[in-house]
This record gives structure tokens, sequence and C-alpha cells, in this order.
């Protein structure tokens, strides 16, 4: 049995013994890191792919690299980010490579593509089952999770990194190895497109 | 009133939002949003999104059965860098003989299905879950199974049940059926993962009953609120 | 907004101006759209015809029983359509019957219904379906490249071959008859049945509801069926090179498809069957609590 260690979001040496143990084959060690951060891994790939059987693939994909890779990881930022950010660059090269897998997968439930509408399933309240209006938030965090997964890849990408996740113009231009002008005009296509999904426009 | 009749686009309303236009423009904007009230709608419409964006939760459950995949890829690229034999043909009775499996597994179900739980309600549990993997499933644990459901099926029950008016009796009727018969196949799958706690199998079939339960509540309430 | 929809004239003429009490109204619309043109139409209708023609141009028809509203229109007003959204109201249960609408719509399109209690037939539609019904039945005769379906209680029948369908309901039966590049079928009640095609990836799954699957596996097929109590019947070709795992967890397991015995599954409760023939490209996977499955040829 493996030494016990507890990860604590702040502690850094934690992270870092709890990272040499594992990539030294502690699958213990490993199975700690994968339950502390699988969550917001998956989140990350459901939301940047639109499915969530994409999401998990990818998401056993980003843990396999990351055993791979954990020697490589050098402490200076957080474990955390630096498993966020392996995330977000293999959904997207991975995005890049899969074209028609992309066009079945995020039309789990994406079904309209192209036009500029691109309204979601639950539209706003033209009526319910039986016309009555609709109520609240949960409702609202469905659709709106929906209304994402409908969004373009590149508006979709450039939302949820910069909306969703907190990221900087300029790291998801890095990232997404697009210029930083083209980010800010897909945030406000992304934004624009929700608004009306979500029947505010 | 006057009313102007042209109005500004949403892009362009959300470059103002974040501050990205130069002065001459944001301020002739500014003067436009004083006079039209479609044009301040559509601009409090974006702040509301990107409020709406920010506050989803960061936390999803990942399902069950991606740890085991994860593990069983994990432990090829070992054994291949280990320069070993290459992994022997899985067979049919390592599906639920692995303890540690199990408790991995169970754990990450606790670590939350919470599709729809708030931000901070993810992170809490997140930091909660970082106990290193016992080799087996202690009844607690399953128990903490059931908590981490609970929280997003009753937030979804309760939703249903305000709007319950919005259904037709029919459609209710059916519902209430469907959701009776996932809970008569819990109980099973609970009662039977009492009394053998390792059983990597029957945390998977519980988490996914609990999961088809999540699925119908979420459609139930999308019936009455959405067209 | 609402109010902010381009509002389309509609052409609502009685079609008996003197009867007393079931005075109808027609529907007659008709526009040039885009060949990928997005339709949406919801609320309270028994009967819902999609079919695809070989034009660019969207027809929308039928009737809507007194008292009934319809709104909506084209998103732009300017050239050819690119999306159209309708919504109809009914006064009450009784004149939601006599709402009966049929849509044409290029092959190419996507369409979206969403319905409480209604029948939708689609067919020839290579697009999108995506198909919303409490009660009623679906059916789908054409070959989308998506497909989704969601009912609650309204049985689902799809023959053809979606590319990628999802198919949910709550009671209803699920029936596919065809072949399917990636499928996902899931029912709480409902029976699953699936046959006369190839399926490369499909998900099967019920609560009590029983599954039959009887079709080709592709070399690289990838097949996984998962029940509570609802029995699983997988009957394949004696040829298939596949590699098959089966268990339960109290249920029986039958193998009439190759020569390999069950065992009996952990603390001699349920059973555990693993078997493949040729070099086992395809997979089949088969899980349940206490139903029982059967393996079977074809």
């Amino acid at each position: 049995m493996t030494a016990r260690l507890e990860l604590v979001p702040d502690d850094r040496d934690g992270e870092r013994a709890l990272a040499r143990l594992a990539s030294s084959g502690d699958e213990a060690a490993f199975a700690q890191l994968y339950r502390a951060h699988s969550s917001r891994v998956f989140a990350l790939c459901l939301r940047m792919s639109g499915s969530r059987q994409r999401a998990s693939e990818l998401m056993q994909d980003v843990f396999v690299h990351v055993w791979e890779r954990l020697g490589t990881w050098r402490g200076d930022s957080a474990l955390s980010s630096w498993i966020y950010r392996l995330t977000v660059n293999l959904v997207l090269s991975n995005g890049r490579g899969e074209q028609r897998r992309q066009t079945h997968e995020t039309a789990e439930n994406a079904m309209d593509e192209g036009t500029e509408h691109r309204s979601s399933r639950p539209e706003r309240s033209e009526g319910s089952e039986l016309g009555v209006a609709r109520p609240a938030s949960v409702h609202e965090r469905i659709d709106l999770e929906r209304a994402i997964a409908k969004l373009p890849n590149g508006a979709r990408t450039v939302f949820v990194l910069h909306d969703v996740e907190g990221y900087q113009h300029a790291e998801i231009a890095t990232m997404t190895g697009t210029a930083e002008g083209t980010c800010r005009a897909q945030l406000h296509r992304a934004r624009k497109l929700l608004m009306e999904a979500l029947g505010e426009r | 009133m006057n009313e102007p009749m042209s109005h500004y686009d949403i892009e362009t309303l959300s470059a103002f939002a974040d501050g990205e236009l130069n002065a001459v423009i944001a301020a002739r904007i500014e003067r436009h949003l004083a006079e039209c009230s479609v044009c301040r709608d559509s601009l409090r419409g974006v702040r509301e999104l990107v409020a709406a964006a920010h506050a989803l939760p960061r936390d999803i459950a990942a399902p069950a059965e991606a740890w085991d995949a994860v593990r069983t890829r994990v432990g090829r690229v070992a054994r291949v860098a280990r320069g070993s034999p290459a992994a022997s043909r899985r067979h049919t009775g390592s599906w639920w003989r692995s303890g540690w499996m199990a408790a991995a597994a169970a754990i990450v179900l606790v670590a939350g299905t919470a599709v729809l739980m708030p931000r901070t309600a993810g992170k809490a549990k997140a930091t909660k879950v970082g106990r290193p993997a016992p080799v087996v499933v202690s009844p607690v644990a399953v128990a903490n199974v059931d908590r981490s459901y609970s929280a997003t099926l009753s937030e979804l029950r309760e939703s249903l049940e305000s709007q319950r008016h919005a259904l037709s009796p029919s459609t209710v009727r059916i519902v209430e059926r469907s959701l009776a018969t996932i809970d008569t196949a819990i109980a099973e799958a609970r009662s039977a993962l009492a009394s053998d706690p390792a059983n990597q199998a029957l945390v998977e079939i519980l988490s996914a009953h609990y999961e088809r339960k999540v699925e119908l509540l979420q459609r139930a309430t999308e019936l009455s609120s959405s067209f | 907004m609402r109010n902010r929809l381009l509002t389309l004239t509609l052409t609502f003429a009685a079609l008996v101006p003197w009867s007393t009490a079931a005075a109808q109204q027609k529907v007659d619309i008709h526009r040039s759209c885009t060949p990928t043109v997005s339709v949406r139409l919801g609320g309270a209708m028994s009967s819902v015809k999609i079919i695809a023609w070989d034009r660019d141009s969207i027809s929308l028809t039928g009737v809507l029983a007194s008292g009934s509203k319809m709104d909506g229109g084209p998103y732009n007003v300017t050239g050819p359509v690119t999306g159209m959204k309708f919504f109809v109201e009914a006064i009450d249960e009784t004149a939601l019957l006599g709402n009966k609408l049929e849509l044409r719509v290029p092959r190419n399109a996507r369409v979206w219904i969403k319905a409480g209690s209604a029948d939708i037939e689609a067919s020839g539609v290579t697009g999108g379906l995506d198909l919303n019904i409490v009660g009623g039945s679906v059916r789908v005769n054409a070959k989308p490249r998506e497909l989704i379906v969601e009912s609650m209680d309204g049985s689902v029948t799809v023959s053809g071959s979606p590319g990628y369908a999802r198919l949910k309901t709550a009671t209803g039966d699920v029936t596919l008859q065809g072949n399917g590049e990636d499928v996902t079928i899931t029912t709480v009640s409902g029976a699953i049945r699936v046959s006369e095609g190839t399926v490369e990836r499909g998900r099967f799954e019920s609560v009590t509801g029983p599954i039959v699957f009887t079709g080709d596996l592709p070399r690289r097929g990838d097949l996984r069926f998962d029940t509570h109590s609802g029995s699983i019947e997988v009957r394949m070709p004696r040829q298939a090179s596949v590699e098959i795992d089966a268990a339960t967890v109290t249920g029986t397991i039958e193998n009439a498809w190759s020569n390999a015995r069950p065992i009996a599954g952990r603390e001699g409760r349920g059973m555990e069957l693993g078997t493949s023939s040729g070099m086992g490209g395809a997979r089949v996977l088969v899980r349940s609590f206490k139903g029982n499955v059967r393996l079977g040829t074809k």
C-alpha cells in the first residue's frame, strides 16, 4: 500500500509528492489524481466537444496523457492548471483531426448548423406543453448548456474558454493558434447566437 | 416616447460590455443606450448571459466506467513502457473482481454527478473526496453515492413539482410510473451492493440507474419548460 | 424576443364558414429556402407529416381546429429562407386533435418538432431530424445524418439507415430496422427491437424492457446491451468474428451461439460468459442485473 497523501487544492508540495508517486507508476496515487480532477476535466471536455460520448473518450485520452507526461510537470504552476491546459490542447488538436466524427457527434445536440439563428431545443417560452410560461433557474442552466453544445465549433471553444472557464483572450489565442481579434469576434458571435437560441433576441 | 428606429447588433453590444471599443464609439453607444430601451435590454441580456455562463458548474462527474477505461489503458501503457509482454486478454471474470477498482469507481461517483450543482457545491465536493482508495467499498461510501445524487435529484424533483400543472395528467402518470420503475431498480441494486460491497458491477449498475433517473427528470422538466 | 420575430402573414381561411361547431382553418404556406434550411415546429398538434422533396422550398400545409392559433415565420426577410419557426396553440385537447400539418422540406433540411402527444411521420430527409413527443408515435423512414427522437410514452419506429441516432423513451417501444453507424437507444420500460441491418456502434439500455437484437456485426463493431430486469436476446450470424462478454448479477445466461458454457458468477450468483470466434474483431458486451440473457444465431 502506498503512503497516504491528502490532496488539498493549494498544497503544492502534496501535489508534487503525489505526482512523483504517480509518475513512478503508483496506480493508487494516479487514482487519487483522477478523483481530484476528473469531474473538472470532464466538464471541460463536455462543453468543448458538445457531446457526452465524445467527452468521455477525450477525458480518457487526457488522463492517459497525464499519466505519460506527469514527469514533465515542473511544479511551477498548479497541477490543476497544467492538467486543464493539457485538456484544452488535446480537445483542440482532436477537433482539428476529426471532422467527420465531429459532424456526427456534436449533432447529438446540434441541429441548426450554418444558419444564423441556431436556436437550441429548449427555446424561450413560446409556451410549454400546454402553453404555460416557463419557470426558473434549473431549466435555464440546462437550456444554456444545450445551447452552448449547439454553437459552431470555433464560437463554442472561445465562449467556453472565456466566459465559462475564465481564460483571457491572449491565452485563448495562443492555445487555439488564432489572432486575438479573431477570438474576440468569435466570442461576440457566440454570445449573439446564444442570445438568439435562448430567445433573448 | 421616441424610441430610435435602428439598433446596435449584439456583437457590438457584447464588445461594448467587455470594454473593447474605443472611446468615441463607446460614447456614441452610451448616448444611444440612454434613449433606446431595446438596446438596453440587449445589453442587459448580454451581461446576464455572461453571468450565467460564469455560474455554470465547473465540475460534472465523468461516467463511472471512464475510470475503468483509463486504468486499462494506463496499465497497457505502463506494461509497454516496462517492456513486459503485452497484456493478456481481459477475461470476463475480471469484470467485478477488483476491489480496488470498485473502490475507485465508488469514489469517482461520490465526486458527484452534479450536472446541475452550482459551482460552489461542486468545489466543496471535489475537495472532500481526497481520501485514498480503500480496498473495500464501505456501506458508507455507498450512502455517499446516494447523497451525491440526492441533491441533483431533489432539485430536479422540486422543479418538476413546481410546474406539474403545466403537464397533462397523462404525462405526469407516465413520468411517475417510469420514475417508480427506476426507483425499484435502484433499491434492488442498492441492497445487492450492501451485501456485496466490493462488487464493481453493482456500483456501475447503481450509478447507471441514478443517471437514468436524472435524465428522465431532466426530460420531464423540459417538457413543460420549453418550446 | 417573440414579438420581434418576423411574423409571416398566414392565410387562415375558413374552410366551412357556415359550419356551426368545428370551423377549421387552412394552413398554406410556401417559401423558397436554402437547401439546408432549418425548420422548427412546436406546440399543440396531433399529426405532423414531414416529407422531403427535391426542391429548394418549404411548404407547410394542413388544418387547424377552430380556436387554434399559429404564430411564427422565417428568420430572414430577404432572399431564400434559412430558417423558419412556428408555434401552434390550441384552446383545449379537442382542438389539439384537429391540428394536422404536413411539412415539405428539401432533403438536406434540418427539422425540429416538439409536440405533446402527436403522431409524427418523417420520410426522405437526409439532413437532421430532432423529434420530441410525449405520447403518440414517431415513424421515421429515411436516412438522416442525424436523428434524435425523444418520447415518453410514444412508440418510435425507425426504418432506414440513420448515421447517428439517439432514440429515447420512458415507456414507449423502440424499433430500429436497418443499418446504423452510431446508435444509442435508451428506455425505461419500453421494448427495444433492432433488426435487419448492421450497427457499427450500438448502445442499447433499458431498465425493465426487453431487448432483442438480430443483426450483423461489422469487423470493428462495438455493441453494448444493458438492462436491469429486462431480458436480452442477441442473435448474430454464427460465423461473425466477435468477442462476447456477458454477465448478470442474478439472471441466467443461455448460449446457443457458440459451444462455450456460461459459468457461475461471483459468490455463485448470476452468470458469466466469455466467448469469441474468428479473430474477434467486433465486441459485444452484455450486462444485466436480473434479466435473462440469450445468445443465438440468426
